[in-house]
């Protein structure tokens, strides 16, 4: 099967064309926001860190940006600082432009203050997205894909419905030849037998629980209950009693399929058919990672209900609830609440997803991108010392 | 007569998929469509609770999904709400060291 995509000239294919305005600190958060106001094409990137930073944490927001920059759904960049943070707007600008992107890099100190530097910025993104707009799609194939897997704010109804459709959907994409990726290590604590039994190499079965022990040991080392946060209240009230039940249930999103990679935070998915990434359970958190491996799509269960977007991809939320497909039925693309009533079968249910992402990678907007839900943050891994 | 999911003939629990009174008789079916079990509901469970399908002693393991998904934190009897009350997770559990 063939897509309609965008083609980039680093060889990769996006499902959107849109402009990234990226704030390197948060001092040039506001700024930023003006520029991607500026423009319907653009969003903003913007997070309260880039300053203060030291070590890994620093390489990995300076990562994070650039892959955002490079994320096959952008196709221009600005880069917005303010002049004094350790994230070189520059150096960041002239990487992502590395990969034949434009790229515009501006520092607030240099340009002149807010006004100035937004008026620079969205002169630019207005000359770009005049050139966005008549780039056509061309054919891609289908192996140009990288679908992401989340699950959010589960309840009974995701490890009963939801996810086994995902895991349906996630078997129908990787036979036709695409890369798919889950993440939230966290919510696979219990679900190791399953795991194992998953993953095509005992080294990638051993990666995925050490990367679980890892977590856990965050815990035993606090001395605290893990219970405080996992599940959560509202995954509780939804009728999950502890992380093995929630975990058990999420693991559902990865069918039958063999994993065949494990992956650090934000590293680029490389093998065709499903890999895990290390991620936190945190939604933003995991869709930053996920979307820094590459993907340009998310299929996102959701038991409880969330509006949440993100700015690189779209996320095509899906649920079985059928109180939440009444109440926040806006914030709802698929209802699979007939899964739940006997009407169609999880394979069936699978069958609509996979129809629905195909139409999302051809341009059908997900209602987060309809409502404006472009979200962004960036992830640290060390508190702040300075 | 209400109806419960069973997800792994191991288990020791079932699923309400639809809200469940003090003594309604409820018909517990598993993935097949077919009817596994008629129990007597003990007590109300909400819509996507559990409910006990045997008598569990306190610290025994309960399981859904054909796996452990914690232990009884006290004992429970067959039609019984299993939830935070009297079911624990054994992971991530930093109070007890």
């Amino acid at each position: 099967m063939n897509l309609k995509l965008f083609a980039r000239e680093n060889g990769t294919f996006g499902i959107r064309n849109r402009i990234a305005v990226l704030s390197t600190v948060a001092c040039a958060n506001h700024v930023a926001e003006l520029i991607a106001n500026s423009c319907e094409l653009a969003d903003a990137y913007t997070h309260p860190y880039g300053c203060d930073q030291l070590g890994p944490d620093l390489v990995l927001s300076f990562d994070m940006l650039y892959k955002m920059g490079i994320h096959p759904n952008v196709g221009a960049v600005v880069v917005v600082g303010l002049g004094c943070e350790e994230i070189d707007a520059k150096t960041l600008g002239e990487k992502i432009s590395e990969s034949g992107k434009p790229v515009l890099s501006l520092v607030i100190q240099e340009v002149g203050g807010t006004t100035k530097t937004k008026e620079t910025g969205a002169t630019f993104c207005k000359e770009m997205a005049a050139k966005l707009i008549c780039q056509p799609r061309v054919d891609a194939p289908f192996s140009a894909l990288t679908v992401g897997l989340e699950c959010g704010g589960s309840d009974y109804t995701s490890g009963i419905a939801s996810n086994p459709a995902i895991g349906v959907a996630c078997g129908m994409i990787i036979r036709e030849g695409a890369k798919a990726v889950f993440g939230e290590t966290t919510e696979l604590m219990g679900a190791e037998d399953i795991l194992d039994e998953l993953c095509e190499l005992p080294e990638t079965a051993e990666f995925i629980r050490n990367k679980i022990l890892k977590v856990e040991q965050i815990a035993l080392d606090m001395k605290v209950d893990l219970r405080g946060s996992q599940p959560s209240p509202g995954n509780i009230d939804g009728g999950l009693t502890t992380i093995e039940e929630k975990s058990l249930g999420g693991i559902c999103k990865a069918g039958k399929e063999p994993i065949v990679d494990g992956l650090e935070f934000g590293q680029s998915v490389t093998k065709p058919g499903l890999s895990f990434m290390d991620t936190p359970g945190n939604d933003l958190a995991a869709s930053l990672g996920i979307c820094a491996g590459g993907a340009q799509v998310i299929l996102f269960s959701t038991g409880r209900g969330t509006p949440m977007g993100f700015a690189a991809a779209p996320m095509i939320k899906i649920t079985a609830n059928q109180h939440v497909a009444t109440v926040m039925s806006e914030n709802i693309d698929v209802d699979l609440t007939s899964i739940i009533q006997g009407q169609i079968s999880v394979e069936q249910g699978g069958q609509l997803l996979f129809d629905h992402l195909i139409r999302v990678c051809q341009g059908e907007e997900v209602v987060a991108e309809k409502l404006g839900h472009r979200e962004f943050s960036l992830y640290r891994i060390s508190p702040i010392l300075t | 007569m209400k109806k419960m999911l069973l997800l792994h003939p191991n288990d020791t629990v079932a699923t309400a998929m639809e809200n469940i009174m003090e003594n309604d008789a409820v018909s517990v079916f598993d993935m097949a469509g077919l009817i596994y079990q008629q129990l007597i509901a003990l007590e109300q469970i909400d819509e996507g609770h559990k409910i006990a399908l045997q008598d569990i002693e306190q610290g025994q393991l309960i399981r859904k999904y054909g796996y452990v998904i914690g232990c009884a934190s006290q004992d429970i009897l067959k039609g019984q709400s299993v939830h935070t009350h009297n079911l624990e997770s054994l992971r991530g559990r930093g109070d007890l060291q």
